[in-house]
């Protein structure tokens, strides 16, 4: 190997996947690469050039793949890329033409291997081949993977915490000449699961609650034998400085529920699967106790910050944007649930009411730094002035917890949104009507309502009301479209980072269109889900997009969630100005990648917008 | 055996009226213990080839010559070849045996190609053949740049080829050869179709040179 193949390895491992293909298929690759140069506008790979006969890495420069005699819409679904990235992969993988014209934004050198040596690594290498395989997935997974292992330096909690901070309480542990009698009446005077079976401190045996039935119950065995007679003599052992998640891997691998903890070789604890698995439900139920039973709102402020930290330990432990934004959200209704019953209490509130959650909270996708937004449904108008000062309490008692109160008040408070069933309907139709720009704004928080507390069939009422007028009205839906696409998803998010001074919006020009596209086809659809991957999945079923496509919508919109959790959670002190902001510092290659692929699946969604609703 | 006789002078007619696609050209660079090419020892020769526009990762030359004695002094922090890899390289005449096979029927190519050529003359007596000099063809086809670019560096900043370990003989080789790249596109794109009508430009230019 010559001085130039290693030169070529050592820039090859800056992007992924060949920072993860191993060496011997690295030196493969190098030997059989040529270098190629094309100046701008040249067209590299081409749908008339037939089946593809050569695999290009960018070594330097831009490239654009485009649909050939693509319209100005379809554009929205050009791919740009730049040093370090590989096309055209699934051409080459499918031993077929390009759909899209490849060409140089400005002058590019590429590396080129042909399509012969490009299957033969892919079946020398499973990381490439996986790579070629799962493009987009494979890389979320490993951006999810370095998530975790950043985290782990910064957090006290969670998966990556040693051993020996999660053992509670000193080992039970006796000799191999007990007998088992004597052993078992420890185990259930002691109420524990397992016993360690030690000599001078080394572990060398287990007996486990489970081993009573086949070794001792059935078998009608000896009781007053040496229990050594009956333990499992193969003891799984980690010392105590190994991470949390080292046990749970040895659980699996063993198909064992308990695993020895020692140091230096010495007995000093045992942790079980219940103990693992439980460290989350703990945290979890503590949380949902302590609701349950709180009776002033400081309590409720303390399970609020529960909440918090618990998200940021599911986050760095590697939960995916969906599940935390849910369980968040569960933990935050049963806050704001709690909030209401006991203001509830001490107002005389007459007639069937319903407070509805509005905005992500709504949807179900609360982020840290969301302000409140609700509002209420009440019997009639005539008992309104109570309503008020019962909601009046409860934004304040929510803005205690830690939900900021809304700067346009969006509250229930607000006698504009405390309402009857029939005046809400009367809004709502009047929106719906005439979708003038507030009112499409006004519709873009409030048709995202869910019922929190109260008669939740009120609620239900107004939602089929709702989906009744919006989707027989064209030209709402056209209006909503229209809204759908201002935000505009940059077409290289890498871009802005070209001049320092400016970063990116991630839910402005990220998260807003999906947000937005989800809920104009549930509308138009009658679907009542609320929550965007909920939305987007059910209008693929009621046959409004390909499953594939809502698959990879979702996707997209849960990494950019994700990448905003993370600012949120994970960095500490974030100017709330800034919450949804990035810079190119603070995002890996990976991250890089996956956030463009998911700003191209933004501007597909709203190319299909455009299409289908003429705007 | 006109063909033979023609390559011996350098002036093979097959060469100089093939399109410039066809050619396989080989991009040289020699390291040498000084400056002056009649009387410093070759010290180390890249060489990176090119063909149909492309560099072939595969398709390259990288010998350093073991010397008798290690030159010294300053210019070793040049070329950065010390005295114990100087003394651990190759037997000469074996490495510049496989060179002359390796570029055998090529067209070489340098950026000045006068200094390569002088030391490779010294070093491979027999080895006749036409240089294209990156030094001189370069300004002839873009004369507006050649007011910014005079040494290999500022025309590869230029063209904004990165080259992370200039100074090795292969690197410079392979950093040479991408500048090659650019200049054969934009050769082809001024209508200049075979490689004698490339001799011919970098001729006219250093004669405006």
């Amino acid at each position: 190997m010559t001085s130039l193949h290693e030169a070529t390895i050592a820039a090859l491992k800056a992007y992924p996947p060949f920072d993860h293909v191993g060496a011997s298929s690295l030196r493969f690759l190098a030997a059989r690469l040529q270098l190629g140069y094309y100046p701008r506008a040249t067209a590299i790979v081409t749908p008339e050039g037939g089946v593809v006969q050569t695999m290009y890495i960018i070594k330097q420069g831009r490239v654009r793949g485009f649909a050939s005699g693509g319209s100005e819409a379809r554009a929205a679904a050009d791919v740009a890329l730049g040093a370090g990235e590989c096309f055209p992969l699934g051409a080459l993988a499918g031993r077929r033409a390009v759909v899209y014209t490849y060409r140089a934004e400005e002058d590019c050198f590429c590396w080129e291997l042909t399509a012969d040596d490009f299957h033969k690594l892919v079946q020398r290498s499973p990381r490439f081949s996986a790579f070629c395989r799962g493009h987009v997935a494979a890389l979320l997974e490993r951006s999810q993977r370095a998530l975790c292992a950043d985290a782990g330096e910064t957090m006290a909690g969670g998966m990556l915490r040693p051993l020996r901070e999660v053992l509670s309480r000193a080992p039970v542990s006796c000799a191999p000449d007990t007998p088992v009698r004597e052993a078992l009446k420890t185990m259930h005077d002691l109420r524990i699961g397992s016993m360690v079976v030690a000599e001078d401190g080394v572990p060398k045996g287990i007996f486990t609650v489970l081993d009573v039935l086949d070794r001792v119950a059935l078998p009608r065995a000896d009781v007053s034998a040496p229990i050594s007679s009956l333990m499992s003599g193969s003891v799984v052992a980690l010392e105590e400085e190994a991470p949390v998640v080292e046990a749970a891997l040895a659980m699996v691998h063993h198909h064992i529920r308990h695993v020895v903890i020692t140091r230096d070789g010495r007995l000093t604890g045992v942790i079980s699967e219940r103990d693992l698995f439980g460290m989350q439900r703990i945290s979890l139920r503590r949380i949902v106790e302590r609701v349950r039973i709180a009776q002033v709102v400081p309590q409720l402020a303390e399970a609020a910050a529960g909440v918090r930290s618990l998200a940021h330990s599911l986050l760095a432990q590697g939960v995916a944007a969906e599940q935390l934004t849910q369980m968040a959200s569960a933990l935050n209704d049963g806050i704001a649930q709690r909030v209401v019953a006991l203001a509830s209490q001490k107002h005389a509130l007459r007639g069937e009411w319903c407070w509805l959650a509005l905005g992500s909270e709504g949807r179900l996708e609360q982020t840290l730094a969301t302000d409140q937004d609700n509002a209420l449904i009440i019997a009639d108008g005539s008992s309104r002035q109570v309503f008020l000062a019962f909601a009046g309490e409860v934004n304040e008692a929510l803005a205690a917890c830690g939900f900021p109160l809304c700067k346009g008040e969006i509250m229930a408070r607000n006698p504009k949104w405390c309402l009857s069933l029939e005046e809400w309907r009367a809004l709502f139709s009047g929106w719906i009507r005439n979708p003038q720009p507030e009112a499409l704004l006004n519709a873009s928080i409030f048709f995202d309502f869910r019922a929190l507390a109260g008669e939740a069939r009120l609620a239900g009422e107004l939602r089929s009301f709702v989906l009744r007028a919006a989707s027989g009205n064209k030209a709402f839906q056209r209006a909503m479209a229209a809204s759908a696409l201002q935000s505009r998803p940059p077409e290289d998010p890498l871009l802005p980072f070209l001049s320092q001074a400016e970063t990116l919006d991630l839910k402005g020009n990220g998260a807003r269109a999906f947000v937005d596209g989800a809920r104009l086809l549930a509308l138009a659809h009658g679907l009542a889900a609320t929550s965007t991957a909920a939305r987007l999945r059910g209008a693929a079923k009621a046959g409004a997009l390909p499953q594939a496509e809502a698959a990879a919508f979702v996707d997209a919109f849960h990494f950019i969630q994700m990448l905003r959790l993370r600012r949120q959670y994970l960095e500490a002190k974030v100017a709330p100005a800034t919450e949804n902001q990035v810079t190119a510092a603070r995002l890996n290659a990976i991250d890089q990648r996956i956030l463009k692929e998911a700003f191209r699946q933004a501007r597909i969604l709203q190319q299909r917008l455009q299409m289908d609703y003429a705007v | 055996m006109i063909d033979a006789l023609a390559r011996l002078l350098g002036l093979k007619e097959g060469d100089a009226g093939a399109p410039l696609r066809s050619l396989r050209w080989v991009v040289v660079d020699c390291e040498s213990s000084g400056l002056d090419p009649a009387r410093d020892h070759l010290l180390s020769i890249g060489a990176v080839a090119v063909r149909e526009g492309r560099i072939d990762l595969a398709d390259v030359f990288n010998a350093v010559l073991r010397q008798e004695r290690p030159s010294e002094g300053g210019n070793i922090l040049v070329h950065g070849i010390g005295a114990d890899a100087q003394l651990a390289g190759r037997e000469p005449a074996e490495a510049l045996g496989e060179f002359d096979r390796y570029v055998a029927g090529s067209a070489p190519a340098a950026f000045h190609a006068d200094f390569d050529r002088a030391l490779l003359a010294r070093a491979l007596p027999g080895w006749k053949a036409r240089w294209l000099d990156l030094a001189q063809l370069a300004p002839a086809l873009y004369p507006a740049r050649a007011r910014e670019c005079k040494s290999l560096d500022e025309w590869l900043a230029g063209f904004g080829i990165w080259h992370p370990a200039r100074h090795d003989a292969l690197a410079d080789a392979y950093a040479t050869a991408q500048l090659l790249l650019v200049l054969l596109v934009e050769a082809e794109r001024q209508g200049l179709a075979t490689a004698g009508e490339l001799y011919a430009a970098q001729r006219n230019r250093r004669w405006l040179g």
